[in-house]
């Protein structure tokens, strides 16, 4: 009795039994599909996070201002006006870890275009910001090192501003707006980012030029130190020097302040991306959770079917009474019912596969979730489920094997 | 339950048994035909002590060298007439060409070779009980145990089973036939009355071919049935 005989047993008992087998196979179903969907929302959604971890640029490091304190009582992080446009200057040119960094101040102001407005962030900054940010032009062009010091009033605006403020067909691009009363034009366009992890939509701002912003727009709200800056963004050189420059940061500042050791530091340095990060943890464990959920479908499928498989052969005694008294050994009955038991399995799992593959894509279709198909989750589905028909099998065909041929054949 | 039974049965003869309800003749069949092993005594076949064998044995013994006919055919229902016969080869490792070929050949010889794609429900009882004959032969056996098996047949029909019967007889197969009918009884060499599960008096239709002793219960008790 070869493997390709043990098989046509097993398809021929399954074919006749078409009702239930399928229902032996619905847990499985359920399970594999489950599996194959949760784990691609799952991916999806790390991917989306990963994307959005992307887009805020690579290697970059945010300084900010340490906290403002009025008579004890301090104000929320970020307050103080402890940065300044040296500071950033300094970074970028004393330490070999540093890429670029690019100071910026900011404000939210209202922009006119037209019978058009909007209210937004308005971002004054230097060229550098959008290399180290790694935000690409969809048209114009970004200002030159002579506006940023000349306080031009130039002005790049983001997709969310351009579709708010001018038609589809109008070409941003050297249209003339008015932020704070100050006419500015448009010289460029930045291309999509899209939201951030926490929702808030990143092409909904405006960037100017450092000099024109304090000059034309927050003169007035920085008056304790012209210079000070709301944050400073620092591109690393690399990924491995993302803490030396973090350390190196810290050290080159409290130089500059002239900070004392018992002082604490009057700035803080973050790294948003490993932020971010933090959240695709808590993405993982989301997705786990699923999957276990979906595994838990699986083993419930496969209690159906040692189940069904314990009814088929209580049902089917007398045709494993014949086989043995035609000679059939107890090994040979065992494989017959763990073989059906894994054919189901593995039937149930490639149905499953297939239902997992469309309810994605359903999913992705229709709720518009990220969902990515994982080729490594859909083999160990599949190999869950066949590991499930012999586990749940085995009991079943434990007790074919060993049944008395003399009694089977007596039962109706 | 059997007590105190002690028979040979020699290679080639066609002994009926005969007996009333609860005599023992079931419990006898299925010693014989290593269904069953004894709880006491000697069961010699082919030379071979196998009182105590362990099933997987008795199996192989059974594949090779026996044949089983029912009152009820029990063919399997799921497999057309050829595949039933196929089955006993499908276990003796037979491949799957030569097995179709015997099966296909034993079929004819039991007269069904235009059946042999039909399913059992498609068969009548005549026609269901020449497959199982067929099945029961295709291995070529010593010994076939035929369970009434024309019990279910109208006359007719049993007697062209019968003939059957006859036929493996003249190709030197042994047959072990329990039956309630002493006209089905008559056909063959000796008749082994059971009641109580003890022998009565044997009765010789014809002189047994001498021949080696072929299958010997000696004092076989069955304690519980």
């Amino acid at each position: 009795m070869n493997i390709s005989d043990i098989l046509r047993i097993a398809i021929r008992s399954i074919a006749s039994n078409r009702m239930r087998s399928a229902l032996t196979m619905l847990g499985i179903i359920v399970g594999v599909a489950s599996v194959v969907i949760m784990v691609a929302l799952g991916s999806g959604a790390r991917a989306m996070v990963v994307e959005q971890i992307r887009s805020l640029g690579a290697y970059v490091l945010m300084v900010l201002p340490g906290e403002a304190s009025d008579q004890g009582v301090r104000q929320e992080a970020g307050t103080g006006q402890s940065l300044t446009q040296g500071d950033a200057e300094a970074i970028a040119s004393a330490l070999p870890t540093v890429a670029a960094a690019a100071p910026s101040v900011r404000g939210v102001f209202q922009i006119v275009s037209g019978n058009q407005n909007w209210r937004t962030t308005v971002n004054g900054t230097t060229g550098d910001y959008f290399f180290i940010r790694e935000w690409a032009l969809a048209e114009g062009r970004y200002f030159t090192d002579e506006e940023t010091l000349a306080g031009a009033k130039v002005i790049l605006i983001g997709k969310t501003i351009a579709t708010q403020l001018f038609n589809k067909d109008e070409n941003p691009v050297g249209q003339s707006v008015r932020i704070a009363n100050a006419p500015m034009t448009v010289i460029g366009v930045l291309s999509e980012k899209g939201p951030t992890g926490t929702g808030r939509d990143q092409d909904d701002i405006v960037f100017l030029p450092i000099s024109t912003a304090r000059q034309r727009l927050m003169g007035g709200a920085n008056q304790i130190d012209r210079e000070a800056v709301d944050y400073i963004l620092v591109k690393a050189s690399s990924h491995e020097m993302m803490p030396i420059a973090e350390q190196q940061i810290a050290w080159l500042l409290r130089q500059r302040h002239g900070l004392r050791p018992a002082q604490s530091d009057d700035f803080r340095v973050t790294d948003p991306a490993a932020t971010m990060a933090a959240q695709t943890a808590s993405t993982r464990v989301l997705s786990w959770l699923l999957a276990s959920v979906a595994s838990v479908s699986l083993v419930v499928g496969g209690i159906s079917i040692m189940n069904i498989m314990l009814v088929s052969v209580a049902e089917r005694r007398r045709e494993i009474g014949l086989r043995l008294a035609v000679g059939a050994r107890r090994r040979h009955i065992r494989m017959q019912f763990l073989v059906e038991a894994l054919v189901v399995c593995l039937l149930g799992g490639a149905v499953g596969l297939i239902v997992g593959i469309f309810g994605t894509a359903l999913l992705a279709g229709l709720a518009g979730w990220p969902a990515f198909l994982s080729p490594a989750a859909m083999v160990m589905a599949i190999l869950f489920a066949g590991i499930t028909g012999v586990f749940f099998g085995y009991y079943p065909a434990r007790i074919a094997a060993r049944s008395n041929p003399i009694d089977c054949l007596r039962s109706n | 339950m059997l007590k105190g039974v002690s028979l040979k049965i020699r290679a080639g003869e066609f002994v009926a048994i005969m007996g009333p309800s609860g005599s023992g003749k079931t419990t006898l069949m299925n010693l014989l035909g290593l269904l069953d092993t004894p709880s006491g005594g000697r069961l010699c076949f082919e030379g071979q002590n196998v009182t105590r064998l362990k099933p997987d044995e008795q199996a192989a013994i059974r594949n090779s060298r026996m044949g089983f006919v029912f009152q009820s055919y029990n063919l399997l229902p799921r497999l057309t007439a050829i595949e039933n016969v196929e089955l006993p080869l499908i276990y003796a490792r037979v491949g799957r060409g030569e097995r179709v070929e015997r099966a296909r050949r034993m079929l004819a010889a039991v007269g069904l070779a235009d059946r042999s794609e039909h399913w059992p429900n498609q068969l009548s009882g005549g026609e269901q009980q020449r497959v199982s004959i067929a099945r029961a032969m295709v291995s070529r056996p010593a010994l076939v145990l035929a369970d009434e098996p024309t019990g279910a047949l109208d006359t007719r029909t049993g007697a062209n089973v019968m003939s059957l019967l006859k036929e493996m007889i003249r190709q030197g197969t042994t047959v072990v036939l329990v039956t309630h009918d002493e006209s089905v009884a008559q056909h063959a060499e000796r008749t082994i009355r059971l009641f109580d599960g003890k022998l009565c008096a044997p009765s010789h239709h014809k002189v047994a071919v001498d021949a080696e002793p072929f299958l010997l219960t000696d004092q076989v008790r069955k304690a519980a049935e």
